[in-house]
């Protein structure tokens, strides 16, 4: 019985299970929510998850959401082998440091600089905010230092979340030019993940474009 | 050879580790870094991790920190059993739902709440927020209901991170009384986690001096 997936992919944790989703191959009902319009919060979804997140994943009787455990449950329950979560568990904990620090510090941050200006609670980016927004990409630099993946020699979800994020980041305009180790790796990942053209591609376009129309303000350019 | 644990009481992921730490009967090197005198940002520390972050955990070569990929790895290595953290893929996604609900929403929006408040650069604490809260404590009582630990029969790594989350905002004046899940959930955490006093009682007295002396104006209560 193939998996229901409610998702919009405006959001990173979405292109996450998204991009996982097409590595493992997996059959999936896509069922769009638009989050601007509010559909996240009808009473049947609030059925399903009363905290009206995406992404939220039905497989049978279970209902989940936060999107790195679906991601770490996808590969467990449906994965041919573990490359992508490896079993043994110093390999394993270094993958969940990188997606609690994605979710904790570097998704956040960014979330923090970003997010007030687009619900019209600032004006402008916050300085200080800016620059803890740079100091986590500088984490991810030395993370990412002497091996081609995020957690390794291969891909694996930390790459999926990670990637989800930074490609959001580019479209606002980090100076990524300071970082030569993410740069690379987010080249690897356009390149080589499966399905990231059609999963990440048109929309990181209509949010650019979004972007510079609406919130022709936020740029995180810093030198 | 027993790991080191750079750890301070005074922090509740810190508190979650050394609960499970007590729960697995594993022996561990306590090294105390002191958040008040910013030991944390010593080159020491930073040469272990570069984001001065605890708890962290160095096992071998290994180095960690995120105190939650740390209880899991202590488990998945050092458990017995795989009962503080099962093994299958259900149950497991279930109980990294509540550790991602931890880090993101539930300890989350209580730490942007309180630490700038605490740091001075908010005086006050805004309806909207404190609504955030409460609605955060809304969903953990339904996630609650029906059963007696957070996930399962028995006490897994969900537990000890958010008691150590519940048990800092209780000190906030949070108001718990219409939710009756939480506030038995919590008396069994108290009754049956292994060493929960020893690890608990005295950090809790401290931080709630802490607020009582010096931010007395942080008071979560709300009339639910």
């Amino acid at each position: 019985m193939p998996l229901d997936l409610y998702f919009d992919a405006v959001s990173p944790p979405c292109r996450a299970v998204m991009l996982t989703c097409r590595a493992l191959d997996l059959d999936v009902n896509m069922k769009h929510l638009d989050l601007r319009k509010g559909e996240t919060k009808t009473p049947e979804f609030i059925a399903i998850n009363p905290q009206h997140t995406l992404p939220t994943l039905v497989d049978g009787d279970l209902k989940i959401w936060e999107s790195r455990a679906i991601c770490t449950y996808l590969v467990s329950q449906y994965g041919k082998n573990d490359s992508l979560y490896p079993k043994d568990p110093t390999a394993r904990v270094k993958v969940d440091r990188l997606l609690y620090f994605e979710m904790g510090t570097l998704y956040k941050r960014y979330a923090e600089v970003v997010y007030p200006v687009m619900r019209g609670e600032t004006k402008e980016i916050v300085p200080a905010k800016l620059d803890a927004l740079y100091e986590a990409m500088g984490w991810l630099e030395g993370y990412l230092a002497g091996h081609k993946w995020a957690a390794g020699d291969n891909i694996t979800v930390a790459d999926f979340v990670l990637v989800s994020s930074v490609q959001a980041f580019e479209v606002n305009k980090i100076n990524l030019s300071k970082f030569k180790n993410i740069a690379q790796w987010l080249s690897n990942c356009k390149l080589q993940l499966k399905g990231y053209d059609d999963v990440c591609n048109q929309v990181m376009a209509m949010i650019k474009k979004l972007l510079e129309e609406s919130y022709s303000n936020i740029t995180l350019w810093k030198d | 050879m027993p790991m080191d644990l750079y750890y301070d009481p005074i922090s509740p992921p810190c508190r979650a580790v050394m609960l499970t730490c007590r729960a697995l009967g594993l022996a561990v090197n306590v090294k105390k870094i002191s958040l008040s005198t910013q030991d944390q940002k010593k080159p020491e520390f930073l040469a272990i991790n570069p984001q001065h972050t605890v708890p962290t955990i160095k096992d071998g070569d290994l180095r960690i920190w995120e105190s939650r990929a740390i209880t899991t790895y202590l488990v998945n290595q050092y458990g017995k059993d795989d009962s503080y953290y099962p093994k299958d893929p259900k149950i497991r996604a279930k109980i990294d739902h509540l550790l991602y609900f931890d880090i993101g929403t539930l300890f989350g929006r209580f730490s942007e709440i309180v630490y700038p408040v605490m740091r001075g650069e908010v005086k006050e604490i805004t309806p909207v927020k404190l609504n955030s809260i409460y609605e955060t404590l809304g969903w953990l009582e339904g996630f609650l209901e029906g059963q007696k630990w957070a996930v399962g029969n028995h006490i897994t790594v969900a537990d000890f991170s958010l008691i150590t989350s519940i048990q800092t905002l209780e000190l906030t004046k949070v108001n718990f009384k219409n939710y009756k899940n939480i506030l038995k959930w919590k008396e069994n955490c108290q009754k049956e986690m292994k060493d929960y006093d020893d690890v608990c009682s005295e950090p809790l007295t401290v931080i709630g001096k802490l607020i009582q002396e010096k931010f007395s104006h942080v008071n979560l209560w709300k009339l639910t």
